[in-house]
């Protein structure tokens, strides 16, 4: 059963939804961290409703509603969201007053949005879809695996269209703390621009509205989509020979890398790609655990545009109808996830 | 009356509000304002905060809560 | 490809014992787990009871040679999780697909809380070591690693329905071909973060809480973990191994009402068995016993037994909250649920609700109130419901 990419919506440090198109967004300014230009959010949300919305939330409910309103489709039949870290202003306020206040005097409001699966609820709320409704929160692979649970479902034939998204933020105290844990560019300082950027504590939301059915306005086909975990480097290599091969390939047109910096460590690229060379697409969007998500946006960008944007300045050779793309990420090689997109 | 509106804006976050427009008898919940259970919580947290009083049970929330004028006469009755 | 499911394992931790026969005999002997906590360091010690788990973390630590200073998510995890493993035959030199997929509603927060005690005032202070274990999927990380169960990994976190979810997509994984073994479930330890929470909401009990009562004012929060083995009924043939009971049938709903009450006619929960019922083919007359989601509070009880009256109406199966044993373990809830779902068909029992007095005046169902032994027990609906709406439903079936 073919899956279809037929709607998304994007909220990202390099633009959003509905701003310009990809093409022409600008690679963020180096900082020690890219924040996430946010869109209006009282044009998409009820000013009731948005009050009592963190911004994850805001940013979530936002680029669903993107991606059903470009799909032109009111409600999906199934949600499932992506989030390694969920809703983390809400659980640092909670625990913040929890110290303060000695367990008294606390706030309902912001435990009750302090769970994980507080985006996906919220977003069926607002999309007003009672199906299928789950929350993935593993890691790097947190998007990834949501993913695969929108494409089993479809292939299963249960329902006929999921919303499924990737979403991560980054608060000032979050930011602090994976700093001090080591996850960020302080070892690289290479000098080398490319490297430190795609090392750089990033933030984002990524919706898709998946379909059984191809319409015109298509971005791509999800071919396949699989997690490589607790692997040799081998491990990885042949399962990505193997996803290609079941999908009568052997090679793609294109890699896009969520590795660290500008390597190819793994030589997906040099293995699979007709380019040879990978686009880094943690550049656009930096470091965070769902940033695969961001990754599967560029892949289906670049299908349906039938081009490599030219603000990427990436020196690649590339076919003139790229037809099948492969997205690899991983962070620190525990966990790898593959997701194919091929043109429509 | 008035400080209690302004508590009660920021306490639920009511952006789009502002402490003039709440009528002293205006309901809070349902219609009115359109609070719901969750802000009644919060509500009993700013009583608590800002004037000392426990509201033991949640079910006394829409008595205590129908409007501006009721709570103000709840606190003045129980203030410590 | 399979359509066969089966449950060949268990592994349980929770207020109530350490393993299945200790949980099992709690019932048997009317005994609750529920009461003063003597780990978690609240201020609200003498005021909550709660279904606390009766080791320390070191206690946990020693037995599994573990690390004492690690999350005790991640030691409640592995407990479980490894007793569930010990049930699988020696799988060397067999090149069988195996997965681990665990839920959880705060993973580490136990640690993290103590993290922020330090980090709140200053934001170069704490141990990392509080911190690093923070995410939910580092425990399953943890786990998976140590059984060697790595070909698939992956958390779910839906609130109180997390590791009923997990057993769910552990089951379509199967039947799709992508995996062939999995260790499906969940784990929450006690934390100051739920327990203030959910106090911050009204909704808990300073007694022993009292599932579908009329008079309950709330629910007991616990802690625990379980996993279930799962497999197809081929490679359960292959490995020569007798299953507990097939997962015959399961749905995930969303009752897209509010953030934290369910609908009062119980929407969510109506469509989430209704379906269930409908992919095991079952009738609601063939449903021998209900596993309630039953936390206690007013709205979930009143709100979940209108959807069972709704479906079941006028002749209601034996059903029962077994939380008023083990409080409310959160995510790890619909995996305790399934592994005690498992006994009630394999041995012919079913579980009471342990403090029951008041019909409630809403509604017809009465729950099961003393442990009942040498029934025919084929078909178990097991309900999870959380926040934001998250409504599963399981059911087990046996096998002839």
């Amino acid at each position: 059963m073919a899956v279809y990419i037929n709607g998304l919506g994007i909220i990202s440090p390099s633009g959003f939804s509905g701003s310009e198109t990809f093409s022409d967004w600008e690679i963020p300014q180096v900082d020690s961290r890219m924040k996430c230009i946010e869109p209006e959010y009282g044009s998409f949300i009820e000013v009731k409703a948005i009050r009592r919305m963190s911004r994850i939330i805001k940013m979530g409910v936002s680029s669903s509603l993107m991606a059903l309103k470009e799909a032109k489709v009111e409600s999906p039949e199934a949600v499932i969201v992506g989030t390694a870290l969920g809703c983390l202003e809400d659980t640092v306020s909670f625990l913040n007053k929890l110290v303060i206040n000695k367990e008294e005097l606390l706030n309902p409001t912001a435990f009750i949005h302090s769970t994980h699966n507080t985006i996906a609820s919220q977003i069926a709320l607002n999309v007003k879809c009672m199906g299928y409704n789950s929350t993935y929160v593993h890691r790097n692979i947190s998007f990834e695996t949501a993913l695969l649970d929108a494409f089993l479902m479809l292939n299963e034939k249960s329902v006929g269209t999921v919303l499924v998204g990737g979403i991560d933020e980054l608060t000032d105290e979050s930011f602090v703390i994976l700093q001090r844990l080591g996850y960020y560019a302080n070892k690289l300082n290479s000098g080398n621009r490319d490297d430190d950027r795609s090392m750089t504590a990033g933030e984002g939301s990524a919706f898709f509205f998946l379909s059984n059915e191809i319409m015109e306005t298509s971005y791509a086909r999800l071919a396949d989509v699989c997690s490589v975990s607790f692997s040799s480097k081998e491990k990885v290599l042949e399962t990505a020979k193997r996803m290609l091969n079941e999908n009568g390939l052997d090679k793609v047109d294109l890699v896009l890398s969520g590795s660290p910096g500008s390597t190819d460590p793994y030589g997906i690229a040099s293995a699979f790609s007709k380019a040879q060379a990978a686009i880094h697409f943690k550049e656009f969007c930096g470091e965070y655990p769902t940033a695969g998500a961001f990754g599967m946006y560029v892949g289906a960008s670049i299908l349906q545009q039938k081009k490599l944007p030219a603000n990427l300045n990436a020196v690649i050779s590339m076919p003139a109808e790229p037809r099948h793309i492969l997205i690899h990420n991983n962070f620190r090689e525990v966990h790898h996830s593959l997701i194919l997109l091929s043109a429509c | 009356m008035q400080n209690l509106k302004v508590q009660i804006v920021d306490q639920l976050n009511l952006k789009d509000v502002k402490p003039e427009d709440i009528g002293d008898d205006q309901p809070l919940f349902v219609e009115g304002l359109g609070l719901d259970s969750i802000d009644a919580l919060e509500l009993i947290v700013l009583l608590q905060q800002h004037y000392g009083i426990k509201l033991a049970k949640a079910e006394d929330g829409p008595e205590v809560f129908r409007s501006v004028n009721s709570m103000a006469r709840y606190i003045t009755e129980h203030k410590k | 490809m399979t359509d066969t499911v089966l449950l060949t394992g268990l592994g349980i931790i929770s207020a109530i014992g350490t393993n299945v026969p200790e949980s099992i005999d709690s019932f048997r002997k009317h005994r609750s787990g529920i009461g003063p906590c003597r780990y978690l360091g609240t201020i609200h010690k003498n005021i909550f009871p709660l279904g606390e788990v009766k080791l320390s973390n070191k206690e946990l630590a020693v037995m599994h040679d573990i690390d004492p200073g690690l999350s005790r998510t991640i030691l409640l995890s592995y407990h479980a999780a490894k007793a569930a493993f010990d049930t699988i035959p020696d799988l060397a030199g067999l090149d069988y697909k195996k997965g681990f997929i665990s839920g959880s509603s705060v993973g580490g927060m136990d640690r993290t809380e103590l993290f922020f005690e330090d980090f709140t005032k200053d934001k170069f202070s704490g141990d990392l070591h509080d911190v690093m274990n923070h995410d939910c999927g580092k425990p399953t990380d943890f786990v998976a690693e140590k059984l060697g169960f790595t070909d698939f990994v992956s958390t779910l976190s839906t609130a109180c329905s997390s590791s009923a979810n997990s057993i769910m997509l552990g089951s379509r994984l199967i039947k799709a071909g992508k995996l062939d073994i999995v260790i499906a479930g969940g784990v929450d330890s006690l934390t100051k973060f739920t327990l203030n929470g959910f106090n911050s909401l009204m909704i808990v009990d300073k007694e022993q809480c009292r599932p579908l009562d009329e008079s309950r004012v709330g629910l007991n929060l616990g802690e625990g973990a379980a996993y279930v083995v799962l497999m197809s009924d081929k490679v359960a043939g292959d490995l020569a191994v007798s299953p507990y009971c097939s997962l015959s049938g399961y749905a995930n709903s969303n009752d897209s009402f509010h953030q934290t009450a369910l609908s009062n006619e119980g929407n969510g929960p109506f469509l989430a068995m209704e379906a269930a019922l409908r992919m095991s083919k079952l009738t609601p007359g063939q449903i021998d016993y209900i596993n309630m989601h039953g936390t206690g509070t007013q709205n979930n009880d009143m709100a979940e037994g209108k959807a069972v009256e709704r479906i079941f109406h006028p002749d209601y199966p034996k059903l029962s909250s077994t939380k008023s044993f083990t409080g409310h373990t959160l995510g790890a809830s619909g995996a305790v649920e399934a592994v005690f779902s498992a006994i009630a068909i394999k041995d012919g029992v079913v579980f009471p609700n342990f403090k029951y007095e008041n019909q409630m005046s809403d509604l017809n169902i009465v729950p099961v109130t003393k442990f009942t032994e040498n029934l025919k027990i084929e078909n178990v609906l097991s309900n999870s419901f959380g926040f934001g709406g998250n409504c599963t439903s399981l059911i087990f079936s046996k096998v002839n």
